[in-house]
């Protein structure tokens, strides 16, 4: 009410009554103000008690902190006058202080507010006690002001430990605190020994020790100069790990994951909506986030995390280019899409395709710029395409085009379209020669081609150069030159190997074996006593590798030297055996006879005697374990690759004897299909499964033997229906699920292209369709360049005929079908070419801009055909096809945008 | 590729020394046994960066792991928030003041 109104209306305001506070309430009021920052406020307090008795002992100290808290306050404000006014006042209440009186919290107060060197000079002639003198070295550090210390005694803390944190200072600025930390070496009680536990808790907070900064900020006073950093940190720690970066005050610290976390959130949305129109923004957001040093680097990964996606066909394709054009600079968008696409290769696999590793190859520069990073990266590109090829593709099925591309890529013809993956391998390996496992890879390849053997010989002869301390290329050569009886060279080479590693176990067994089959060569020239000596030197090495093979290898020798009959020998050597030696034991030897059964003193009588005991033996089976049963089947060891022609057993004991099978169940029972899987015995595999499966009701019938029956009939042909394996997953329990998961793993080994990766994925949708013939053709990376290529903005396009645009229905289904071998469901393209054909034929070609208006806006009051439209406009957007419509068909998707399209 | 790099507190331009030795602190911070999921994630970025071999690798071929499209991006802002910045002095006393006036 104003004073005129109060007047006229003649009545006077009665003030209220002020509720009576004591003077010491007013000064611990005082005090709190002043805690809280707030200098005006206390300065009033203080007015209000000096009112009530001007000889408080506190009044002077307090003022003159008051004061001195306000003027700081004026002066931050840039009221210099005001300020200086501040501080003159604060002198004056100064020169009432009486400095022996002060309490240790008095100090504590005083030095806070005095300036730096007048609390130094206070320090020299009080008693400040420690948690003054603490505040003081929180006000040296912070304001830098070492000159006023000289006032102090040399030995007194605050001036002897000045000189190492004074050291310290640079590397706290720069942020370097494990650096800092090392620096301020001071005691435990230095009053900087707070700024010490400070460096290390910055230290491991920057490290991510969470524990150790937890107990480190337990240990810094409450007081401490910067304690907002100091709760800020035990905000940031609390919270499971990271916080939510939201508080209200911006953390010097930066927030948690909170903000990242918010934006992946969008694009994991609008990913889930395949709305590519929303992604391009949402992945820009995120990568300023995840990496704001180099938004690029972050974006780079965010699309290729797309792209994965894209490979197993949950992301239209095309849009993904129109994505690389917008969030990555010209030079990065191609180099980064072939590399997904060659990675894609492994992932869903279309024909083997080399094109994309050309594409990356041209494109190394730019990605490592560095020349030893070009060099490696060159040998894993085509270390990549021989890995995914080998498991892809046969090559002798690789189209010619295919191999022209790759001949391409290596610089040279291909001689042999079979050793397509050695050479891409040995390119590898030109590239990255101290690539060990890529010698590993190489040598498995060249051991599956019959005619390598002089080859192998070479990589194992430059492998063992490159690296010679590594006695496995040795122990190979050894093994390689035994298999073409080379045993003088087989012995150097084992020596050299010894050399290297003289307790290898790999390197006595070989010797071992090597024996046996120096055995085997002095029995087949008849050199018998020579045989029989390296028949004893085998078995004097004591290894457990030959155990299985002595007995026939002494067999073999008895009955091809001669003397008494070869039935009454054999029975003789197995009397003894356990049950399940003495049938592999003749099995074996059966084998052996066989193999050697072109040499003269092996004659045929010896093999028919011998078969003849087979059925004999047959009741040995019942003395038999379903374990040893099981154990009959497994393959020899590696090592005797060099003694028999073929190792695998399997198929021998399921010719002789079938029922065998019969004795196997479960686990046992798919270890031992797995093996005669292994040996090329799908049919004998398939008879059993159907065999057994036969006359059970569909609700009876083992999951793992359908699993198995889909796989053998969809790789010989006999079925391509996707939907057996789809049925049998859906018709089992979780626990069940997960087994036949394992099982899926371990029968893609004998499978190859699209159902050996549906195996490893345990995905069995790409399936659907008949798998991709030789000679299909499909995309390479050249349609994807040419649309790149229209998109970043070539001046010199040549001028487009008059008349709607060529179809693009081949590229982009290409496209989509280069990622996941299948079109996806909705081809903006087909949409297009109808349009397009429906402005031809309804004589809207040429119409006027306001026409075509009009015309849009009548097809769009239908809500289907709006719909429709914006969808294609949106696709158009997208992915970057706008400036491939017609006028007319500009207008019409974008009425209010004027007139788009190609000019 | 970013993630080993942000799970390490690193700048992909770090050398293969500031690799190692940034290796040996975390592992030193988070010991096996009194961390094991920290321990993995940083041995595992370790692994893809421990050679020049790995690290090309990495750069070309990292994202194989990336096959479902939501775990990839949880995974790699994870990473993010294991790169914390300790500021300097300067900055964190500028902010200090500026909530104290």
């Amino acid at each position: 009410m104003s004073a005129r109104r109060k007047r006229r209306n003649g009545k006077r305001s009665v003030p209220a009554r002020a509720p009576r506070v004591s003077p010491r309430r007013l000064l611990e009021q005082a005090r709190e103000a002043l805690a809280g920052g707030d200098g005006r406020r206390a300065l009033d307090l203080l007015r209000q008690a000096r009112d009530r008795d001007l000889n408080l002992p506190a009044l002077p100290l307090l003022s003159f902190c008051a004061c001195m808290r306000r003027a700081r306050q004026l002066a931050a404000k840039g009221m210099d006058r005001e300020a200086a006014a501040m501080r003159a006042r604060a002198e004056g209440y100064r020169a009432s202080i009486a400095e022996q009186a002060l309490t240790e919290d008095d100090w504590v107060w005083y030095v806070r507010y005095l300036d730096a060197a007048d609390a130094l000079a206070a320090c020299a002639h009080g008693q400040p006690g420690p948690r003054a003198e603490r505040v003081l070295a929180d006000r040296l550090v912070i304001e830098r002001c070492w000159e006023g210390l000289e006032v102090l005694d040399e030995s007194h803390p605050l001036r002897r430990d000045a000189v190492a944190v004074a050291a310290g200072l640079d590397a706290m600025d720069a942020g370097d605190w494990a650096r800092a930390a090392a620096l301020l070496d001071v005691p435990r009680r230095s009053p900087f020994a707070a700024w010490r536990l400070f460096c290390r808790a910055m230290a491991c907070f920057g490290a991510g020790d969470d524990d150790g900064l937890r107990r480190i900020l337990d240990r810094l006073p409450a007081d401490f100069a910067l304690a907002r950093t100091v709760a800020e940190c035990r905000r940031l720690i609390a919270v499971d790990g990271g916080g939510d970066g939201s508080a209200g005050a911006p953390s010097p610290l930066g927030g948690g994951r909170g903000k990242a976390e918010a934006l992946a959130g969008e694009l994991k949305r609008a990913f889930r909506k395949k709305n590519v129109r929303a992604m391009g923004p949402a992945m820009e957001r995120l990568a300023d986030a995840l990496y704001p040093d180099d938004p690029v680097l972050a974006r780079i990964d965010l699309l290729e995390i797309a792209s994965m996606a894209a490979s197993r066909g949950v992301f239209p394709a095309p849009a993904l280019i129109g994505l690389a054009h917008r969030l990555l600079p010209a030079d990065r968008a191609v180099g980064v899409l072939a590399r997904v696409l060659l990675l894609g290769q492994q992932v869903a696999l279309p024909l083997w395709n080399p094109s994309p590793a050309a594409a990356l190859l041209e494109r190394l520069p730019v990605e490592f710029p560095r020349t030893e990073d070009q060099a490696l990266a060159r040998a894993c590109v085509f270390e990549t395409l021989a890995r995914a090829g080998r498991d892809a593709v046969h090559p002798e099925l690789l189209p010619p085009e295919r191999q022209a591309a790759v001949a391409e890529l290596l610089g040279r013809p291909l001689d042999d379209v079979g050793m397509v993956f050695v050479e891409l391998m040995t390119a590898s390996l030109a590239a990255d020669p101290d690539n060990r496992d890529g010698y590993l890879f190489l040598l498995d390849l060249l051991r599956g081609h019959p005619g390598a053997k002089p080859r192998l010989q070479r990589v194992l002869q430059d492998m063992a150069d490159r690296f010679p301390d590594d006695p496995m290329p040795w122990l190979e050569l050894a093994a390689v030159h035994y298999s073409r009886n080379a045993y003088r060279q087989a012995e150097s080479a084992l020596a050299e190997a010894r050399r290297r590693a003289p307790h290898d176990d790999r390197l006595l067994d070989l010797q071992a074996v090597g024996f046996l089959k120096s055995a085997d060569e002095s029995r087949n020239k008849g050199r018998f006593a020579l045989a029989a000596r390296d028949l004893e030197r085998a078995e004097d090495l004591g290894r457990r590798v030959i155990g299985q093979v002595l007995p026939a290898k002494r067999l073999m020798l008895e009955i091809v030297s001669g003397g008494r009959s070869a039935g009454a020998k054999v029975a003789r050597r197995l009397k003894g055996l356990p049950p399940g030696a003495q049938l592999r034991t003749l099995v074996l030897l059966i084998r052996d006879l066989y193999d050697n059964s072109h040499i003269g003193n092996v004659g045929p009588r010896m093999a028919t005697a011998v078969r003849g005991m087979l059925a004999d033996k047959a009741v040995l089976f019942d003395e038999c374990s379903p374990e040893e049963i099981a154990g009959l089947f497994e393959p020899l060891p590696a090592e005797h690759d060099i003694l028999y022609r073929d190792r695998r057993l399997a198929l021998i004991f399921v010719d002789r004897w079938p029922a065998l099978l019969a004795r196997l169940d479960g686990e046992r029972l798919a270890a031992v299909l797995d093996i005669l899987l292994d040996c090329g015995g799908f049919e004998e595999v398939r008879a059993e499964i159907e065999h057994r499966l036969h006359g059970v009701g569909r609700a009876g019938r083992d999951p793992v033997l359908l699993f198995h029956l889909a796989v053998i009939r969809y790789e010989d042909g006999s079925d391509h229906d996707f939907r057996r394996f789809v049925d049998v997953l859906n018709r089992v329990d979780a626990a069940t699920r997960e087994r036949l998961r394992a099982v899926a793993a371990r029968l893609a080994r004998h499978t190859r292209g699209p159902l050996r990766q549906a195996l490893l994925t345990f995905d069995f949708k790409p399936l659907d369709g008949p798998p991709a013939e030789a000679g299909e053709e499909l995309p390479g990376l050249s349609e994807i360049l040419s649309l790149l290529d229209q998109h970043l903005g070539i001046e010199d396009r040549p001028d487009e005929p008059d008349g709607p645009a060529p179809p693009l229905g081949l590229t982009d289904s290409a496209l989509g079908e280069q990622f996941h071998g299948t079109s996806f469901d909705w081809n903006p393209s087909e949409e297009i070419v109808g349009l397009e054909d429906m402005i031809d034929d309804s004589g809207l070609r040429g119409e006027s801009p306001a026409a075509l208006k009009e015309v849009a806006g009548n097809m769009r009051a239908e809500p289907t055909l709006r719909r429709k439209l914006d969808r294609v406009a949106r696709a158009c957007e997208a992915s970057g096809l706008g400036d491939r419509l017609s006028p007319e068909l500009g207008v019409l998707l974008f009425p209010r945008a004027g007139r788009k399209g190609r000019r | 590729m970013l993630a080993p790099f942000l799970v390490l507190g690193l700048s992909p331009s770090a050398t293969q020394a500031e690799i190692r030795r940034r290796y040996l602190e975390l592992v030193r911070a988070h010991r096996p046994a009194r961390d094991p999921e920290r321990f993995q994630q940083f041995t595992a970025a370790y692994e893809a960066l421990k050679d020049e071999r790995a690290r090309v690798k990495t750069a070309l071929f990292g994202m194989a792991g990336y096959g479902d499209f939501d775990l990839a991006l949880d995974a790699l802002v994870r990473a993010r928030a294991e790169r914390r910045k300790a500021p300097g002095l300067q900055t964190l006393l500028a902010v200090e003041e500026k909530l104290d006036a």
